[in-house]
């Protein structure tokens, strides 16, 4: 509708009236993504090239939610039996409806804070297994969908230390996210990238339950996994992404081993290189980024993760590669030397990772008289079909 | 062919969501004469020694569990790894024993 801007595609935004037009007269969806995204805009203070670009592909287009689950019934042949489609009602079967609901949650996170229309940005249906074998304490993502395992519900309830694995929202997150770097920077499932693959998936899965709790970052516990483990665990979670090796020390599981600093970086052959073990670097990166930022944390640390992740990186990058893209990235975003990519450079800073270019005192690219007047009159503008943005707030 | 006595097997299952790691080591010597004889049938069911290891081990499933079982035997000794998602079947029984172990 503003494509044809005559000075720079980032501009194409809705305008003010017309986002308040949407939200009298729209649809139900159409009002609630305007008012939304009106609501988010007032926090960002500037959008550059990189970010605006995206509005033109064609990922970033609204969709329609199209959510399938399965009950494999305890068995491994997949999918099993189909239980919940779409706009079906509630089944009664907490996993099956935690799995519904998570994967709807996550998508709403990807289509109206990132513009992205599912895991493939093309409206991929999003399929969830769950009741997947007997006593299996795990999910995963096998290529194409979710997995999920009851936990240790084959035992005794005083030998149980995992619960199903839907319990958890933002495990639901996790999971798909991992869709989406397969889609994206496809990191390779080992060593550093592979650590990043998995931080990805724990950053993203703790801004769905953190958007869904409507948490600032400062009143969020960054804890992945909270409620996966039952009481006869000592542990809030599996993860910690706020203070990595503390989330279980646990006499049966043992004691939670992510590093938060590079010093301690854990040089393994198992768990293909540890990529559950030393995520807890980036993901510290992320919460530390978050937290200098304050407010919601998918509206900037979250943004500059998500172009990154999807514009920036490749298979094999690795965290210093990842730093610095992140840098980049709030560049363009935000600005040189803008306080949001001080906050980048500091969060890696503080997990050991330097981040070498120079921030310049003072920005070099002073906008010119005519770029003034085009933010001006942009300001406070809104894209009510995918991504956001705001001008000069 | 019967594995050489004795002999020693070194177990982990690493990764998996939570990326808590489940390891057992067992010495041949201390199992009773039965559950020998059945861990060696189990050994020799899932030909163990002719397993070729692939050259990436790694699965490229997030999140599933990896396998790694080392034996020692007669001066020898074998490492072979493996995904969940390309576990060969005939090493099942084996790594369900394997695992139940591991919880003792």
């Amino acid at each position: 509708m503003c494509t044809n801007h005559h000075r720079n595609p980032i501009q194409c935004i809705v305008p003010p009236h017309m986002v308040d037009e949407i939200i009298e007269n729209g649809t139900d969806q159409q009002k609630n993504k305007a008012q939304n995204n009106l609501n988010v805009s007032t926090n960002l203070r500037s959008l550059r090239v990189s970010f605006a670009e995206s509005a033109a592909r064609p990922d970033a287009v609204t969709g329609q939610k199209n959510r399938k689950i399965y009950d494999a019934q305890n068995k491994s042949t997949l999918p099993g039996k189909l239980v919940r489609s779409e706009g079906d009602p509630p089944t009664g079967d907490p996993g099956a409806d935690e799995a519904y609901d998570g994967a709807g949650a996550t998508y709403d996170l990807y289509d109206e804070i990132f513009g992205r229309n599912s895991i493939d940005g093309n409206g991929m249906q999003l399929t969830s297994i769950v009741h997947y074998l007997k006593g299996y304490d795990n999910a995963f993502w096998d290529g194409e969908k979710m997995v999920y395992g009851d936990g240790d519900e084959d035992l005794p309830e005083e030998d149980r230390l995992f619960n199903r694995f839907t319990i958890s929202i933002d495990v639901i997150g996790h999971e798909l996210t991992h869709g989406v770097t397969q889609y994206e920077a496809n990191l390779v499932y080992k060593n550093q990238p592979g650590a990043l693959n998995e931080s990805f998936s724990d950053v993203f899965g703790s801004l769905v339950k953190q958007r869904v709790k409507n948490q600032k970052a400062n009143e969020a516990d960054w804890i992945i996994g909270e409620g996966l483990f039952t009481s006869n665990v000592n542990g809030v979670g599996i993860r910690s992404m706020k203070n990595p090796g503390t989330a279980y020390n646990d006499p049966v599981l043992g004691k939670d081993p992510q590093p938060g600093h590079m010093d301690d970086y854990v040089n393994t052959t198992s768990d293909n290189g540890g990529v559950h073990i030393n995520s807890g670097i980036p993901n510290k990166a992320f919460y530390e980024v978050a937290m200098e930022l304050g407010g919601f944390a998918w509206e900037k640390a979250g943004q500059i993760w998500y172009i990154t992740l999807r514009d920036k990186l490749s298979s094999t990058s690795d965290f210093q590669e990842a730093a610095e893209k992140t840098f980049e990235t709030a560049g363009e975003l935000f600005g040189t030397n803008s306080a949001e990519q001080k906050a980048v450079k500091n969060g890696w800073g503080k997990v050991g990772i330097v981040i070498e270019a120079e921030v310049p005192d003072e920005p070099k690219d002073e906008p010119d008289q005519d770029k003034d007047d085009d933010l001006e009159k942009n300001k406070g503008c809104a894209n009510v079909f995918g991504i956001f943005y705001s001008f000069n707030l | 062919m019967s594995i050489e006595k004795p002999f020693h097997i070194q177990f982990e299952r690493s990764g998996g969501f939570a990326g808590i790691a489940t390891n057992v080591e067992i010495d041949s010597r201390d199992l009773s004469g039965q559950e020998l004889g059945n861990l060696e049938k189990l050994i020799d069911q899932s030909d163990f020694f002719k397993y070729q290891q692939a050259q990436d081990s790694g699965s490229s499933i997030p999140d599933q569990y990896q396998y790694r079982i080392t034996i020692e035997a007669g001066g020898n000794t074998k490492t072979v790894e493996f995904g969940e998602s390309v576990m060969p079947e005939k090493f099942r029984p084996l790594i369900e024993y394997l695992l139940k172990k591991s919880r003792e």
